[in-house]
């Protein structure tokens, strides 16, 4: 990103916090509600300090009501608010599904255009912080099977300061799942950072051989492993989804076509996940620029462990995808 | 006697003779007095929407008993009796019998001019005509999906919508037609979307369950029971922070109070002061299975009692005793003093849906209800008070059958909605990244 103005040091979690105050400055209908986001700071400290700077009219504590407070926060939508409805973690946000599938999905199309929905919910999804079955899947390729909804995945510094206002500017639902495991990622933002697109992919590293198609925290992996490919001759393009829904297949079917080989990387499931979705996209639409067949990286089908070692083995690693990397290149040399 | 048991006592004998009802009301004073919660009795939560004072706020003037018109109090005593029995009390179905057969004489309606009362007339026999048709063209096979009819329920939609102003909302569940036609939607549009027609209030996309009028605050009906009570209270937390003095009234059934939406959505109205009337439209089943069956308190209004929220159970047959206590309900969320839960006592002629055996009632039990039909009730009230005569009544009927025949021809000869319905064009508001066909290229 160019931009006036010198870097500004900033963690994952303070780029949230940005978007989110500088959100409330500039539009009195964007309102915060969830639970535990005001006095307490957010449960992952990311609303710290925006109760007391914009008070309590619009830092909403709710009750412990999943289904409550998004269904009210459609409901505010739907009549000319701009709600930010913050879920602790996409595990409870199963408790607010029908209201995501059922309502705020539909209500556009099943009114016929009569009514929509400029709702923005935020939630941490994944795992690695050992908090085991019940706060550590990636169901956001689930919600990327639902039309009606947009699903967004910041991933860098960038993303998590630029893609809330675009979001709030939207007038469709969009979710925005935060990767647990970033909060902490401590980089540099330009002073004058700002709104980014919502619905393009990125290519993050540029490379001819192998495509390394990902989104979210297995973004970072991605890097770490081709930078290690790359030690050995072997130059990855490492595309970062961006948006699960809808998927931009223009940038990843271009790499595809550039590299022939694709490897996707996501911590959901495997069996009918969004790793599924883009590698049938590849079939259908790039199949005879393809020289081995599609390889996918993802969680191991099971709830995740408590114990770290389990943990750390049932999702992807930068070392999974290194190796299955060399093995596609080679089989073809 | 100490005052649980004389409680106890009363509700054993019921207050069906003189003697034990001077003593119920000594009673309930007694333990209003005490602050405690006279049906419940375990509340010592000052204001408990059944404890004296609240009470007074609501009704002002009038005894401080925990159950407003008595002739409801007998209906639950002569239930409670029944405790026990549920199968029983599903096969004879005498319940709510006790309130159509001893419902008060309509000696109201004071303050309404005759037009305005000959016009719920109107409305009701509208969505009776309306939907007696729409089963006509549902058998014809004109119509599709699920038809839940209103009739026999007439009273309580149009009773309570009469309470609002324009600028009110409306959220209702998927027995939405009469809720539609009270609040003044066009059954010209509302019949073009059962046929599945581009001129249908919402294009022909949503059918029977989802009618919806932006112009007319009519957020529209919504099929999983219970959810859209939360909206409800969405839009009434943007009217509070938007500083407007609107009001929502949603409407659901007896089922959906047991759901945790229901008590999610009543929590956090109340919490937050929201202006939300819940319109609970008790009509004895939850789809096929009873009261009795289905709930663990029958009483539905006395669940609000664990949010000290205001509420108040009313003859829903009755149109102006609807009327009267929804306008108190709605003057009091309007006055920022929280929301209002009311439970309506109705009863619906129709199966749950069109497809409905209703195995699980008799014939005769339907035909009870059928005597005490809120549409004939109001019709005799206008004649006997001198506000109609039958043959006015009799031309406004002919009128409707008019009105809905030409309808029927609107929805025929309506176009109907495009394919560009079916593409992700009309799936979001905003236009979007849309995925090139995958065939044909």
């Amino acid at each position: 990103m160019s931009g006036n103005g010198q870097m500004v040091p900033m963690t994952y979690r303070e780029a949230v916090r940005e978007a989110m105050r500088e959100a409330m400055r500039k539009d009195e209908r964007v309102f915060l509600m969830g639970e535990d986001v005001g006095r307490y700071g957010g449960c992952f400290a990311v609303s710290k300090g925006l109760l007391q700077e914009f008070g309590p009219e619009r830092v909403r504590d709710t009750p412990l009501s999943e289904s409550a407070f998004v269904g009210a926060g459609i409901g505010a939508a739907m009549n000319g608010m701009r709600p930010i409805v913050e879920v602790m973690t996409v595990n409870f946000s199963l408790l607010a599904g029908d209201q995501i599938l059922n309502n705020a999905a539909t209500i556009l199309h099943m009114s016929g255009g009569l009514f929509n929905v400029p709702l923005v919910i935020r939630m941490a999804t994944g795992a690695g912080r050992q908090v085991a079955a019940q706060h550590s899947h990636s169901l956001e390729g689930w919600f990327a099977h639902i039309p009606g909804i947009k699903v967004i995945t910041p991933a860098t510094l960038e993303d998590a300061r630029g893609m809330l206002w675009t979001a709030l500017e939207d007038p469709d639902p969009v979710l925005i799942f935060e990767h647990a495991s970033l909060y902490n990622m401590a980089g540099e933002l330009p002073a004058s950072a700002g709104p980014v697109d919502i619905d393009r992919a990125r290519v993050r590293r540029s490379g001819a051989d192998v495509s390394i198609i990902t989104y979210g925290a297995c973004l970072f992996k991605a890097l770490e492993a081709a930078e290690t490919l790359a030690r050995d001759g072997i130059e990855a393009d490492v595309v970062d989804l961006r948006t699960l829904r809808p998927l931009d297949d223009e940038t990843f079917l271009a790499s595809v076509a550039k590299t022939h080989r694709a490897v996707i990387v996501d911590e959901g499931w495997r069996s009918v996940g969004i790793s599924a979705e883009v590698s049938a996209r590849i079939m259908e639409r790039a199949f005879y620029e393809l020289d081995a067949p599609v390889e996918r990286i993802c969680s191991v089908e099971v709830p995740m462990p408590y114990a770290r070692h389990l943990e750390q083995a049932a999702l992807p690693q930068a070392e999974t995808i290194v190796a299955t990397v060399q093995r596609m290149v080679h089989a073809h040399v | 006697m100490p005052l649980t048991g004389a409680v106890r006592f009363l509700r054993t004998h019921g207050t069906h003779n003189k003697r034990v009802r001077s003593f119920a009301i000594a009673c309930t004073v007694h333990v209003a007095r005490r602050g405690l919660c006279a049906l419940c009795r375990n509340s010592r939560v000052p204001g408990c929407h059944v404890g004296v004072q609240r009470h007074n706020d609501l009704l002002p003037g009038v005894l401080p008993s925990c159950v407003p018109p008595v002739v409801w109090t007998d209906g639950w005593r002569s239930r409670r009796r029944h405790e026990g029995n549920n199968h029983a009390m599903a096969q004879q179905d005498n319940r709510s019998n006790d309130v159509a057969a001893t419902a008060p004489t309509l000696v109201h309606g004071a303050g309404l001019d005759a037009v305005t009362l000959v016009d719920y007339y109107r409305q009701m026999v509208l969505i009776r005509r309306f939907e007696e048709k729409c089963q006509e063209m549902y058998t014809r096979a004109r119509i599709g999906g699920f038809l839940h009819l209103y009739i026999g329920e007439e009273a309580t939609g149009v009773g309570a919508i009469a309470a609002l102003r324009p600028e009110d909302h409306i959220f209702t569940h998927y027995r939405d037609h009469g809720h539609a036609i009270a609040r003044g939607l066009d059954i010209n549009v509302l019949m073009a979307e059962l046929f599945g027609k581009v001129t249908g209030c919402s294009k022909g996309l949503g059918g029977s369950m989802h009618f919806a009028d932006a112009s007319k605050n009519f957020w529209g009906g919504y099929a999983i029971v219970g959810s859209h009570l939360l909206l409800a209270v969405g839009v009434a937390l943007a009217m509070k922070m938007q500083k407007k003095d609107s009001v929502v009234m949603v409407f659901f059934g007896d089922g959906a109070t047991n759901g945790g939406e229901f008590y999610e959505a009543l929590n956090f109205a109340q919490l937050w002061k929201l202006p939300v009337v819940f319109v609970c439209e008790n009509n004895l089943y939850a789809m096929g299975t009873p009261l009795e069956v289905h709930s663990a308190v029958t009483e539905i209004y006395r669940k609000a009692c664990a949010f000290d929220m205001t509420a108040e159970r009313v003859d829903g047959n009755d149109l102006l005793t609807m009327r009267e206590v929804s306008l108190r309900a709605v003057e009091h969320a309007r006055s920022g003093r929280g929301p209002v839960l009311l439970e309506a006592m109705t009863y619906r002629f129709r199966g749950h849906s069109a497809q409905d055996t209703q195995k699980y009632r008799t014939r005769e039990d339907v035909e009870r209800h059928r005597s005490a039909d809120p549409i004939e009730r109001f019709r005799t009230w206008l004649i006997n008070e001198g506000i109609a005569s039958a043959q006015q009544l009799r031309a406004i009927n002919d009128a409707i059958d008019d009105q809905v025949e030409a309808s029927v021809r609107f929805a025929e000869d309506s176009p109907e909605p495009g394919y560009e319905w079916i593409m992700q064009a009309g799936v979001y508001a905003a236009p979007i990244a849309v995925d090139p066909p995958i065939h044909g290229e």
